[in-house]
């Protein structure tokens, strides 16, 4: 399936910057429901946005060494609150919903849509401090050799998504990766104002 | 009887017309929501029990319907 240019300019245009819910969306990034493959207009894609961040990972553990981890977390904080930000804008009426479903559903779109992989939360109360999530189906370590896998980025965009959504402060506390299955654990905890 | 049919909708879509729909219903009405995008399977039962009412979920195949009765 191909979209012309015009067709995307006249469905921005036609939206004034808010997606009206009765139209068919635009075919986009996503992973494969199913397979978990990354998917790019209905087509299985095999570049895409997450191999980028591997090669600025490399190039940043080259020039700062091991600061470049603590840096991809804040880079990826600055993400996920931006991204937080413009699926809020072109979803206004997410606002009336609980910030429990408001959680659930921003990182998981904003995962997916970025090709980052699927969320599972496993911890969320409003009342505690923290929040424990697993990540799976992350295409953003699997060419990335030279370093151990980590997932700082990923784990700080959920941190600015958390942080834009609670209106309080989130630093990623743990970040672990599990081999065996193939997926992260990020724990996240509110920062003590 | 009040149906909405969202298959082919992607999140967050297929919750927020749910959520339209529910604000419109009074207490006992059921809204029936037919969809094919599984992660609604997940928010919209969320979203429900957020707000107190109730809920079943039936598959069929690749789609589903969830049943909500307004409290």
């Amino acid at each position: 399936m191909t979209i012309s240019l015009e067709e995307v300019e006249n469905f921005l245009k036609d939206t004034g910057g808010k997606i009206d819910m009765n139209k068919k969306p635009i075919p986009y990034l996503y992973l494969d429901d199913e397979t978990g493959q990354p998917m790019l207009m209905n087509e299985k894609c095999t570049i895409f946005f997450s191999e980028t961040i591997s090669i600025l990972r490399e190039s940043l553990h080259r020039v700062i060494g091991e600061g470049s981890e603590l840096v991809l977390r804040v880079v990826g904080r600055d993400m996920g609150k931006k991204y937080a930000q413009l699926v809020m804008k072109q979803f206004p009426e997410l606002e009336d919903v609980s910030k429990i479903t408001q959680i659930h559903e921003l990182c998981s779109i904003i995962l997916r849509n970025t090709g980052f992989g699927k969320i599972k939360i496993l911890e969320l109360d409003l009342k505690k401090p923290f929040f424990k999530a697993v990540i799976k189906d992350a295409p953003s370590c699997l060419n990335f050799s030279s370093q151990p896998t980590t997932y700082n980025l990923e784990a700080g965009m959920l941190s600015g998504i958390l942080g834009r959504i609670l209106g309080v402060e989130m630093a990623v506390a743990e970040c672990e990766y599990n081999k065996e299955e193939d997926n992260y654990e990020v724990t996240l905890r509110r920062v003590a104002e | 009887m009040n149906v909405i049919d969202v298959r082919g909708d992607i999140c967050p879509v297929p919750l927020l017309k749910c959520v339209r729909e529910i604000k419109k219903m009074k207490k006992g009405e059921m809204l029936t929501v037919i969809s094919d995008h599984p992660p609604a399977k997940r928010s919209i039962p969320i979203e429900m029990t957020e707000q107190g009412h109730k809920f079943k979920i039936y598959e069929n195949g690749p789609e589903f319907k969830i049943e909500i009765v307004v409290n």
